[in-house]
């Protein structure tokens, strides 16, 4: 099986694209992620900033219609929506196999 | 108030940009002469990015990203590469960046700024360096700057006469060239110190 070379995905790119498979300008973003994460993970500007240009680049977000045209609004793509999962299925079989091992314990 | 300063290391400006707000000073216009505007001391906390040339449309989103998140733009033009923010949130600590890795990412993209500066210059050098045929050596020895035949063999008022008249010449000639392959060496010593910085910024993210 060839493995997606994005993966493993960071944390942070993890929330963000969980964050935009609904459309979402920066802010959204922010507020989406750190009430996702229990407010775990708290997204900086400059940081957010960079990591959308850089999936961007990827090919994971792309810009959408914005209603406010000094707000940049952003959505997953399909290829970005396929790496999501593959890296969700990655950690579920790592969870699986830990649960496994847990199990055998007790 | 103003401020002749110049840094490269983004840490030690923040620091010293946030000395001079704990002394009531807030940066309202980017260096090497920098502008500021009285505040209440120890109001605000500074943070610099570094971002390439912006359309204006760009430099909106940026700019209101930061602000949604409360960070004032202070300072920097949407081509102008360092951008200034505050937040008067009371928090000393607080950040543009949550991530070190991010935080290196500046000097990765100030590099990119400073290469784009340097590839057309070093192009110049090198079509000048090959049309004139010049030796490295004669580039050394002044004497040899200078073309009127048999000049460094005339004596008093025709020796004077002669040096003084094809003295800007020379500065035009060699000059030219001069600073161009200076600023050649500056933009090559910066990019080395820039991705010094950049490796141990990265390096703090892992500790």
């Amino acid at each position: 099986m060839n493995r997606n070379p994005q993966l493993p995905l960071t944390e942070t790119v993890f929330y963000i694209l969980l964050a935009l498979i609904e459309p979402a300008h920066g802010y959204v973003i922010m507020a989406r992620v750190e009430s996702m994460s229990g407010g775990a993970v708290r997204l900086a500007p400059g940081t957010l900033y960079g990591a959308l240009d850089t999936l961007l680049k990827q090919q994971m977000i792309a810009r959408v219609d914005s209603p406010d045209p000094r707000r940049k609004v952003y959505a997953i793509t399909d290829s970005g929506y396929q790496t999501l999962k593959q890296d969700a299925e990655r950690m579920t079989h790592l969870v699986s196999l830990f649960d496994q091992t847990r199990g055998d314990n007790q | 108030m103003k401020t002749l300063r110049m840094f490269v290391d983004y840490d030690k400006e923040e620091a010293w940009l946030n000395e001079m707000a704990g002394k009531g000073h807030l940066v309202v216009k980017a260096g090497p002469l920098y502008s500021f505007t009285p505040i209440e001391p120890g109001a605000a906390v500074v943070r610099v990015d570094h971002q390439p040339s912006m359309k204006a449309g760009d430099f909106d989103d940026y700019r209101n990203l930061f602000a949604d998140a409360g960070w004032q733009h202070l300072a920097g033009t949407r081509g102008s590469g360092e951008q200034y923010f505050a937040s008067f949130s009371g928090d000393a600590n607080a950040d543009i960046f949550s991530e070190n890795e991010s935080k290196a990412q500046r000097y990765r993209r100030a590099m990119t700024t400073n290469s784009a500066i340097l590839l057309p210059l070093f192009v110049i050098v090198v079509a000048l360096w090959s049309t004139w045929n010049v030796s490295p050596e004669s580039f050394l020895s002044p004497r040899d700057w200078y073309l009127t035949p048999g000049l460094w063999e005339r004596e008093g008022w025709a020796f004077a006469g002669a040096f003084l008249f094809e003295t800007p010449i020379v500065a035009l000639r060699v000059g030219g060239p001069l600073i161009l392959i200076g600023s050649c060496i500056v933009i090559l010593v910066l990019l080395a110190y820039q991705w010094v910085l950049y490796r141990r910024t990265r390096a703090r993210a892992r500790a």
